[in-house]
């Protein structure tokens, strides 16, 4: 069968682009033109002039005409012989479409793509930012995060000026001989979302009336340490850069892709880069505390106690959702202290 | 030979597997570039749908260029991006910025229209869009007053309402205004909605051209004002059977636990045995409350999607059935709107049920319908229709009225 000769005419449709009414036409192809005649003129146009459009399904091939005027070929018909003549092949989209294995690998390839660029791709881009501003430019930015956050969810602090003061010395003891980390302010706050602590970017650290209330002071240093981490690696810009960039990104796809998928992707995502976040403040927390040769034990009191904040709410989802559970914390802080106690 | 055509049904040729194998690559190419392959998908897209079109042997097409989208998207991207770090430093910036944009919707319209319409094409002949930025821009002016007028009639009717109610003339009196009001609501925002939707769609059917050919649409302000008070009759009904149904939830749980509005949303502070299980009781019981209150608000929110899908469908049907291309041929549009509200419903349900795979099989499914219910009654011949010369398009207008969500339905 493979020695029939594919045709060497086409039946088309002209369009000549002035008038409704198509022309049958009959279309050869040689030496690098196609041919065809309307009426009695005869048409060669080079094929180097003439376009192939995208089409897809059952649609007819089309070939535009440097003149705007078009060929339409019927695909089922033509497909085989276009081929043959090698007139214009079709983009790489459409020939995927007509090739399975193709399509998938393309599919595939492009999605391990976008994994890697999102996993790792845009919060490397995001810290690079983060740390080639300088932070007294972020301060600037961001000085009046903490007075819009007071409308919302804070409230004047109850805690005393002893308290106060004790907090204030922990935290001067703790950033010593931190050189990055002079600019930080503690803030006292009552809130309505519970203890909690913060760091903003501008290297405030805001302490919950709720949190100082549930905790012990003495352990109240490595809460500092763990949002000093958070200020050291400036996470929250890094975040908000994470989220800029995410968001910019989706304004961009929005027509098609469902709202659904994408915000539940970015929620995803946001959620797998804070996680990360805790644990490197958490790192952070255990090396400062390590290095100023306090005992580690503080912060394992610390996490055996929001666990146990914990247990009353549900277990593993923390004072913070995206907070690694307490398990985990305490795993990771006993390892660093086999590891110190080994050397 | 063909001189005088028969009456024309659409047909429309996409199929679901097609335009998911499109939709797919389309997709995660988008998301791999950081979006900027998003240019290339549209255009692709629009081809696959309008060549899957066909009318009297032929299919339509799309032209636009992507490199000139994606221009249009970048500036969209832009915009997306100062909005999002000045909200964060600058509120007020960011507000400004949103106005902004409000107050450019009926340029970025025009804009969008042009593009679109001069790069869509039928047997090799273009359609355009003549309307302009002023007359869009009057045409809005001139809604936006009427509306207010509403409003504060509205508010007046309302005011003298409530006096009554006050002054407690009569009982039935009261109560009877106490129903009226809802209705003499519906009324005034089927009205409001009539007024915006009529300009809207008359202003870019009567500006529109398919070669020198106009299409013009006599569509009466009356049949506009019925479909949306039938819709929001409808709507609204639906809306009250589920405020009773929730309000019959609300107190069937209030009547065996008084107390249960305080432990929700708060921290469980207390480590006190005791009392976190009493709390764990309440918040069980008022979980349960609340999520049959959900199902309800998700409920709520099929209903205003229905409420959507009807009201275009009516409307659809509403424009088409009169509007005439070169003063003579006609169209018909017989789409049901119960039908389509099916559609678009099903269609959102199996979107979420797998998580966003349905989305291509639903566009080809509600296309299809739309599509298949549309026939062109050509009176005569048709092929006095030629070419027109138009200028070049620019595509910012048209990204920026795709992500502002402005759905040309053409």
């Amino acid at each position: 069968m493979s020695s029939t000769q594919p045709p060497t005419t086409l039946q088309a449709t002209y369009f000549n682009g002035q008038v409704l009414k198509g022309t049958p036409v009959n279309v050869h192809c040689g030496a690098g033109q196609l041919v065809f005649f309307l009426g009695d003129t005869k048409h060669a146009i080079a094929l180097r002039s003439v376009k192939r459009s995208e089409s897809f399904g059952n649609a007819p091939i089309v070939f535009e005409l440097p003149d705007g005027a078009t060929l339409e070929f019927d695909r089922e018909s033509s497909r085989n012989t276009l081929k043959f003549w090698n007139a214009l092949s079709p983009s790489w989209f459409e020939k995927v479409q007509y090739h399975p294995t193709q399509w998938l690998l393309i599919s595939l390839v492009s999605i391990a793509f976008a994994a890697g660029l999102y996993g790792q791709g845009l919060p490397l881009i995001g810290k690079w930012i983060a740390f080639a501003t300088p932070q007294s430019k972020v301060s600037k930015f961001m000085e009046d995060v903490l007075p819009q956050l007071d409308g919302v969810i804070f409230q004047p602090s109850n805690l005393g000026d002893q308290a106060k003061a004790t907090h204030q010395r922990q935290l001067k003891s703790l950033i010593a001989n931190q050189a990055g980390l002079s600019h930080v302010k503690l803030a006292f706050r009552s809130s309505k979302i519970g203890p909690n602590a913060f760091a903003l970017p501008d290297g405030t650290i805001v302490l919950t009336d709720e949190l100082l209330n549930s905790l012990p002071a003495e352990i109240i240093p490595g809460v500092l340490a763990h949002e000093l981490g958070h200020v050291e690696l400036r996470h929250m810009t890094r975040r908000l850069l994470q989220n800029a960039m995410v968001g910019t990104l989706i304004a961009t796809f929005s027509g098609d892709i469902s709202i659904l998928v994408s915000t539940l992707g970015t929620q995803l995502v946001a959620q797998h880069y804070s996680r990360e976040f805790e644990r490197e403040a958490d790192l952070f927390a255990i090396e400062l505390f390590v290095k100023q040769g306090r005992d580690l034990a503080a912060l394992e009191l610390l996490h055996e106690k929001l666990g146990s904040l914990d247990q009353s709410g549900s277990r593993n989802a923390s004072y913070l959702d995206s907070h690694p559970g307490a398990d985990e914390r305490l795993q990771l802080i006993r390892e660093k202290q086999q590891n110190k106690e080994a050397r | 030979m063909l001189n005088t055509y028969p009456p024309g049904k659409f047909i429309f040729h996409g199929a679901g597997r097609e335009y998911f194998k499109i939709w797919l690559v389309n997709l995660v190419l988008t998301i791999a570039t950081l979006g900027i392959y998003a240019a290339w998908a549209k255009v692709r897209t629009r081809k696959y749908f309008y060549q899957s079109t066909e009318l009297n042997g032929n299919r339509f097409d799309y032209h636009g260029d992507p490199k000139a989208i994606l221009k249009g998207n970048l500036l969209v991207a832009g915009i997306a991006l100062t909005y999002i770090v000045s909200s964060v430093y600058s509120p007020g910036f960011a507000s400004l910025l949103v106005l902004t944009v409000m107050c450019l919707m009926p340029f970025f319209l025009v804009m969008s229209l042009r593009f679109h319409l001069a790069n869509s094409s039928y047997r090799g002949l273009r359609f355009q869009f003549n309307g302009s930025t002023k007359t869009a821009y009057s045409k809005l002016a001139l809604a936006i007053l009427i509306s207010l007028g509403c409003f504060v009639v509205l508010g007046m009717v309302y005011g003298i309402g409530s006096g009554f109610v006050d002054l407690e003339f009569n009982t039935v009196v009261s109560s009877l205004l106490v129903i009226a009001m809802p209705l003499v609501l519906m009324v005034c925002i089927s009205f409001i909605f009539a007024i915006f939707i009529s300009g809207l769609r008359l202003f870019v059917m009567n500006h529109s051209k398919f070669g020198n050919a106009d299409l013009k649409c006599d569509a009466q302000f009356r049949n506009f004002s019925k479909a949306t008070l039938k819709s929001i009759s409808l709507a609204g009904l639906a809306l009250f059977l589920l405020a009773i149904a929730a309000f019959a939830i609300n107190m069937s749980v209030f009547t065996d636990l008084l107390d249960f509005s305080l432990p929700i949303g708060e921290e469980p502070s207390m480590l006190d045995d005791e009392a976190s299980q009493e709390q764990a009781q309440v918040a069980m019981q008022a979980m349960a409350m609340l999520s049959s209150l959900g199902i309800i608000a998700i409920l709520a929110y099929l209903v205003l999607f229905a409420f959507g899908a009807y009201l275009k469908t009516a409307i659809d049907n509403l424009v088409w059935n009169n509007t005439t291309l070169s003063n003579r041929h006609q169209f018909k549009s017989t789409a049901s709107p119960i039908a389509a509200t099916w559609i678009h419903i099903s269609n959102i349900l199996l979107i979420v049920c797998t998580i966003g795979l349905f989305l291509p099989f639903a566009k080809i499914r509600s296309t299809r319908y739309r599509i298949s219910h549309m026939t062109f009654v050509p009176v005569g011949s048709i092929d006095e229709i030629v070419r027109e010369e138009q200028g070049k398009q620019k595509a910012f207008g048209d990204s920026m009225g795709d992500a502002l969500g402005l759905e040309l339905g053409i």
